[in-house]
């Protein structure tokens, strides 16, 4: 891994550990459906990315396959926070 | 071709020239990225047809079994992580320990997954129950498959550590296999919060 971003894949882990008990405890401690329905998909996403930049090592395979693998993430993670704010909306 | 790259050619260190996998391997994973970006988006819109029937079957399942489940896999995903780079380096026991931590891992999902299958089969929850479930057990054993896909690819690389991880070739084959099973990580930290966390708080 190199530039400004590069991490230690154990720095990484750990990160990715915190972020995911971070979204149990938003779950289990909010009592705003929506606000936490949206943050959990963002903590994913965050989650998503870092795993692509850090592990995949996407950015040093080329900018268009990190373009195109960030497009991704972006695309689900937009899935499912409009889904889930329209069907919370409507129902 | 980004493989040529990979492996010890002419006694170079592989970072000197490095660029990992094989434009086969992105192009595949990414092919199969779409077709569970495709998933997601139907079950979004069955979940806004049935909003009510979702939010009542998702209180059914049990998150510590996911968060476990994302747990160990994220942790296998960082123990590939270092079998590559003990593979860059040349080191053949740091790749077998690695690699053999990593795939412990991936049956100790496996055993949890099928154990959380089995809870709710007996609770008489099947794919037949309703349209959430349904799509729970086809995404969830969709995503099973890949990850014994991934330790079938993990197992063989560990068994054939020894004898090829100074041989061309060897590190962009792991490097591959560790693409794919990041990849397998990466559906599941998705996975996780589309069936068991939103729309769930108190």
């Amino acid at each position: 891994m190199t530039g400004r971003l590069a991490m230690k894949p154990v720095s990484v882990w750990l990160l990715l550990c915190g972020l995911t008990l971070l979204s149990i405890v938003v779950v289990e401690t909010s009592s705003w459906t929506q606000a936490s329905g949206v943050a959990v998909v963002v903590i994913a996403a965050l989650k998503s990315r870092l795993v692509i930049r850090h592990y995949m090592e996407a950015a040093e395979a080329g900018r268009r396959w990190c373009q195109l693998y960030e497009l991704w993430n972006f695309a689900v993670a937009a899935t499912l926070i409009i889904g889930f704010l329209y069907g919370s909306h409507v129902s | 071709m980004i493989g040529d790259n990979a492996g010890r050619a002419g006694g170079l260190p592989v970072a000197a020239v490095h660029r990992p996998g094989t434009e086969g391997l992105w192009t595949f994973v990414l092919m199969d990225m779409v077709i569970f970006l495709m998933i997601f988006l139907v079950f979004m819109g069955e979940r806004l047809r049935h909003w009510q029937v979702y939010s009542a079957s998702q209180l059914r399942l049990d998150e510590f079994f996911g968060l476990a489940n994302t747990v160990i896999l994220l942790s296998s995903s960082w123990m590939v992580v270092q079998a590559v780079h003990a593979a860059r380096r040349g080191q053949a026991v740091p790749v077998q320990r690695w690699l053999g931590g990593a795939w412990l891992l991936g049956l100790l999902f496996c055993i949890s997954k099928l154990v959380e299958y089995t809870i709710k089969i007996r609770a008489g929850i099947t794919p037949a129950a309703n349209s959430f479930f349904s799509f729970y057990f086809f995404i969830t054993v969709a995503h099973f498959l890949h990850v014994l896909a991934g330790m079938v690819c993990i197992g063989y690389c560990g068994v054939s550590a020894r004898d090829r991880v100074g041989t061309r070739g060897y590190v962009t084959g792991l490097e591959n296999v560790g693409l794919f099973w990041h990849f397998v990580d990466v559906l599941w930290i998705f996975i996780f919060p589309l069936l068991y966390l939103v729309g769930r708080a108190v």
